[in-house]
């Protein structure tokens, strides 16, 4: 969930990066002070960090979007080293995500620091806490750090979003309109998140019961080992009634916490929505002396609504039955192991698709959708999704997580306008009830006719999809790339910043100075500017650093759907001549504007030209020459110091997982997801073991050099 | 410039006394238990025994990274304790077994350089032993390299290096030869020798009973925590019931020997076998073609 770079203007993103840096400064302040009292504390942190954010990098199978996607380990690490080392590494972790695959960003580094770091771990570790205290098993307490850390995730960074993109007074109105549009994407990988962090902790006890108590995840006296049938089983000290009350009261509290929000972000998209509701935009443009005019395409004239929801029915099936019938022949013709790089990020089947429902669905949809996809991590690697076709259970949930974000669609204007007057779904049902009412006869096509036709657009366009796939797809998968650097493959990144060119020639500092004064000025300089620093990089990336245009292009995609729907989102809610208007039975128009999509277009080629300079930046110089260069610029000397062993272990972590990895498949190639699941966590908890132990060794090793003449 | 860590050709080995040392680790488990020895300046010494015979606890005992629950150690007449770890930290360097523990630095040159700086020299002495050591050990031309890029064997390697610019006086290897291919074996293994030769003091715990015999003047042999023999390597390999004993063999071409003749020859190296048979052959002792060629003699009859 990160905020990409160039999306907040100048003014946010000096205000957000100023609370981060004060978090960061606290907690290498603690982290000092810790050191300090022991000092293996500092390379503990830093290869538990490295072993989070290795796991992070590991594709894990998401049922819901029949997809697979990451960790984000921010409240696993919380837990693991406590919540502010944890914001410590997240910025870290956030610094080298921005260099090496553009993800988030530098101008945005405070604003994600300030949601993924501060927010993420300290709701992950309180919820933690919380569950520990009363008595929680380590699964559940880390379920509930995963899923909630997640979820407080989402709406900080909906509240930024909201903030920067929106006018001020439309601002919280915006951020739970964008709140909502997360949620049916993002809630199953919160889920996951809470499945992964609970996994993790409980078989890491299972494992290694000596360092669950050093790493204080419960009470000393919590583990006990009972011997049966002559193996060692360790477990928790189960709750008492009283803990079990306790915990279903805290449940209930979060949950009201959690409603609550979500009344809030309802409440806050009622009524008036300035801009967007066609009535309030024709008046506010009427205001301004700009009276609206005849749009050039108009569904509200004859049938044309039918047929383009029908054929956005049938393009949306097809795509869906090609995709899936290439998954299945992916299973029989491959057992490739999806393996770091080879991946697809949850978010790109919930954003874009998140986007689509919405923009089915209304105009608040639309754009709450739009924003949902530009911000999640989007289609980083949806090519990749067919690598997990492996599951028997992906045909049922495919299908009923593109019905779940269609209903969605249609639900959330009405829930979005409070009083239901659109909301379709009603509608269905009260006309589904009473056939001979008058919605059935209508010739615009009423709700029940539209339902009908979009249905039927997509049994049609599935048939029409899968056939032509196993007509034309030919025997092999088509999306096979695995050779080539996604967008998380840090090693290939890594592989090209240590190539010599003319570029890594010039000194690490220069670069970085230059760097940030042409993202400063990417913000406030204009589309000019900004069009030509694209240009210049993205020749600069294929001429000088010689990467892959395919390559080039999968790592500028996430980045090009953020621009997207940058675009249909300030189309849809900037007031203005109106270009396209598609009527929508008993709601508002969906107006787009012209002056909306060219503000849509300057901010999209902010944000691209934004991602094209970092990505020439992290592949043009080696991580350990920017550490350096941060150190020259006076950066903490600990937190350059923890970013050096980070970097050095990241890569042993990372191989040691895809061998894990690859074991694990190797002995069960086609489990169902529960074992799979088991087998990642387990893998999760083998990794922090063995960088746990590591890192007592790193320290012996440091000592035996002089380390401590240095700490 | 290239600056060696010692200043001159020949180095001041370090002696190192093991005054009946013992160590129990916090869950209960002996690992070592009255260990007695001695090892002279200059010695290279093997310490050899089956797994779990207390070798590597040994080693760390030598270098402080463990105190022992009993007895003492001390380096050149310095008890090993934490007060002076610094101070033998110094004088004796560490080789762990696996290099990842080891190399703890994005890149070649910042991990040779690591050691150095912290001894408080100037740049251009850092530079100087970061060159020397990056040379005599075969890694200069990969200095600017990341450590995650190297091979494991370059790992070794670049590890070594590092230990080496500390300029140490002794050096103790947890088995340094594990999992290297048998070309860089040779290579690390005459380069431990060259050092030697020069007076470094080298002890080294190893299983590898084919190659002690090449490079070790003394053995150690632990079993459960406790010295089994001691002493030169020809007198520890004389006989084969004490390596048995600690669950390991004589080198190959011992049992090799024992099938050409009666005696009690008993060669540990390719080299010494060579000689021997060279010289029973010229006695008239062995007569190598029943042995050599049993076919064409029986057909020949």
């Amino acid at each position: 969930m990160h905020v990409a770079e160039g999306i907040l203007p100048a003014e946010w993103a000096v205000a957000w990066a100023v609370p981060a840096a004060g978090a960061v400064a606290i907690g290498l302040d603690r982290l000092k002070k810790r050191t300090a009292d022991d000092p293996s504390f500092k390379s503990l942190v830093a290869l538990m960090g490295a072993a989070v954010f290795a796991i992070s990098l590991m594709p894990i199978p998401v049922p819901v979007a029949g997809s697979v996607s990451h960790p984000a380990g921010t409240p696993l690490a919380a837990i693991v080293v406590g919540p502010w080392a944890s914001v410590v590494l997240a910025g870290l972790a956030l610094l080298v995500q921005a260099l090496f695959f553009a993800h988030g960003g530098l101008t945005t580094l405070g604003a994600n620091i300030l949601s993924e770091g501060m927010v993420g771990s300290f709701v992950g570790f309180g919820c933690f806490w919380l569950a520990r205290r009363r008595g929680a098993s380590l699964f559940r307490a880390g379920f509930l750090a995963g899923v909630f850390g997640d979820v407080a995730v989402y709406l900080a960074t909906a509240t930024e979003l909201g903030l920067g993109l929106f006018p001020w007074n439309g601002s919280l109105r915006g951020a739970g309109a964008l709140f909502l549009a997360f949620l049916p994407t993002q809630l199953p990988l919160a889920i996951l998140e809470g499945v992964f962090t609970g996994g993790v902790l409980r078989s890491l006890a299972q494992l290694r019961p000596d360092i669950a108590r050093g790493l204080r995840l419960g009470p000393a006296d919590a583990v006990s080992a009972t011997p049966r049938g002559g193996r060692i089983h360790h477990h928790w000290k189960r709750g008492s009634r009283g803990v079990r009350v306790a915990i279903v009261v805290l449940a209930v509290l979060v949950a009201v916490v959690l409603l609550g929000g979500l009344l809030w972000a309802i409440a806050a998209t009622t009524g008036s929505w300035v801009g967007i509701d066609a009535g309030i935009m024709e008046r506010v443009a009427e205001e301004r002396g700009r009276a609206a005019r005849t749009p050039f395409i108009n569904t509200d004239v004859g049938d044309l609504l039918l047929f383009v929801f029908f054929g956005g029915a049938v393009v949306a099936g097809a795509a869906a039955g090609w995709i899936v019938q290439g998954m299945r022949r992916a299973r029989s013709t491959t057992s490739r192991v999806p393996l770091l790089g080879s991946h697809a990020v949850g978010g790109a089947a919930g954003g874009p698709g998140g986007a689509a429902a919405g923009a089915v669905g209304g105009p608040k949809g639309a754009a709450a959708g739009a924003v949902g996809g530009a911000t999640g991590d989007a289609a980083g690697g949806s090519l990749r999704g067919r690598t997990i076709g492996a599951r028997r259970w992906v045909w049922g949930l495919v299908v009923a997580v593109l019905l779940a974000l269609f209903l969605w669609g249609w639900l959330a204007p009405g829930l979005a306008l409070g009083p239901l007057e659109g909301a379709h779904l009603r509608t269905v049902a009260r006309v589904m009830a009473d056939p001979s009412g008058q919605q059935v006869l209508s010739a615009r096509g009423g709700d029940a006719v539209l339902f009908a036709f979009t249905i039927a657009g997509l049994l049609l366009g599935t048939t029409a999809g899968w056939s032509a796939s196993r007509r034309f797809g030919g025997s092999r998968p088509r999306l096979r790339l695995p050779h080539l650097h996604g967008s998380h493959d840090i090693r290939g990144s890594d592989r090209h910043a240590w190539r010599t060119t003319v570029l890594s020639a010039v000194d690490a500092r220069v670069k970085l100075a230059v760097g940030a004064v042409l993202l400063g000025v990417n913000l406030v300089a204009g589309r000019g500017f900004s069009l030509l620093l694209l240009a210049a990089c993205l020749v600069a990336l294929l001429a000088v650093v010689r990467i892959h245009w395919i390559a080039l292009s999968l790592r500028m995609l996430p980045a090009l759907v953020v621009g997207a729907m940058l675009v249909l989102l300030q189309g849809l809610t900037t007031p203005g001549r109106a270009l396209i208007s598609i009527a929508l039975p008993r709601l508002a128009p969906v107006t787009v504007s012209g002056e909306g999509l060219l503000a849509g277009s300057d901010l999209a080629a902010v944000v691209l030209a934004g991602v094209s300079l970092l990505l020439l930046l992290g592949l043009s110089t080696p991580l350990p020459a920017l550490l350096g260069a941060l150190r020259w610029y006076r950066v903490p000397g600990l937190l350059i110091d923890l970013g050096m062993l980070m970097y050095r272990y990241l890569f042993l972590f990372v191989e040691e997982a895809q061998r894990m990895r690859q074991a694990q498949r190797l002995r069960g190639p086609d489990v169902p997801w529960r074992r799979a699941m088991g087998g990642f966590n387990s893998l999760g908890a083998n990794l922090l073991i063995r960088s746990y132990d590591r890192s007592q060794r790193v320290y012996d090793a440091q000592r035996l050099r002089g380390g401590e003449r240095r700490q | 410039m290239m600056n060696s860590p010692w200043g001159s050709s020949r180095i001041d080995g370090s002696a190192v006394t093991i005054a009946r040392a013992g160590f129990v680790y916090p869950g209960g488990v002996r690992a070592l238990d009255g260990v007695d020895i001695t090892v002279r300046s200059g010695d290279f010494t093997a310490v050899m025994g089956a797994n779990g015979g207390g070798k590597s606890t040994m080693l760390k005992l030598l270098v402080g990274l463990l105190h022992p629950t009993e007895g003492s150690i001390a380096i050149d007449d310095v008890d090993v304790n934490r007060e002076t770890f610094n101070q033998v930290a110094a004088t004796v360097g560490y080789l762990f077994q696996d290099p990842n523990d080891q190399l703890f630095c994005p890149t070649v040159a910042a991990d040779i350089a690591y050691g150095p700086e912290n001894l408080g020299l100037g740049d251009a002495e850092v530079r100087g032993r970061v060159e020397w050591s990056a040379k005599t050990c075969g890694v200069y031309e990969l200095l600017e390299r990341p450590i995650h890029a190297l091979s494991y064997g370059q790992k070794k390697r670049v590890a070594l290096a590092g230990v080496l610019a500390m300029g140490p006086r002794a050096l103790v290897l947890d088995e340094p030869s594990a999992s290297l291919d048998p070309m860089a074996e040779t290579a690390l293994m005459r380069l431990l020798k060259g050092l030697n030769e020069r007076g470094l003091t080298v002890i080294m715990a190893t299983h590898d009973v084919d190659l002690i015999p090449l490079y070790a003047h003394r053995v150690i042999l632990l079993r459960g925590g406790q010295v089994a023999a001691e002493g030169p390597l020809t007198e520890v390999f004389a006989e084969g019931t004490a390596l048995e004993a600690c669950d390991l063999r004589l080198p190959r071409i011992a049992y090799l020997f024992d099938i050409f003749c009666d005696d009690s020859t008993r060669p540990l190296t390719v080299g010494q076998a060579r000689k021997e048979l060279v010289r029973m052959v010229e006695q008239g002792r062995l007569d190598l073609v029943p042995i050599l060629l049993p076919k064409e003699r029986g057909g020949a009859a």
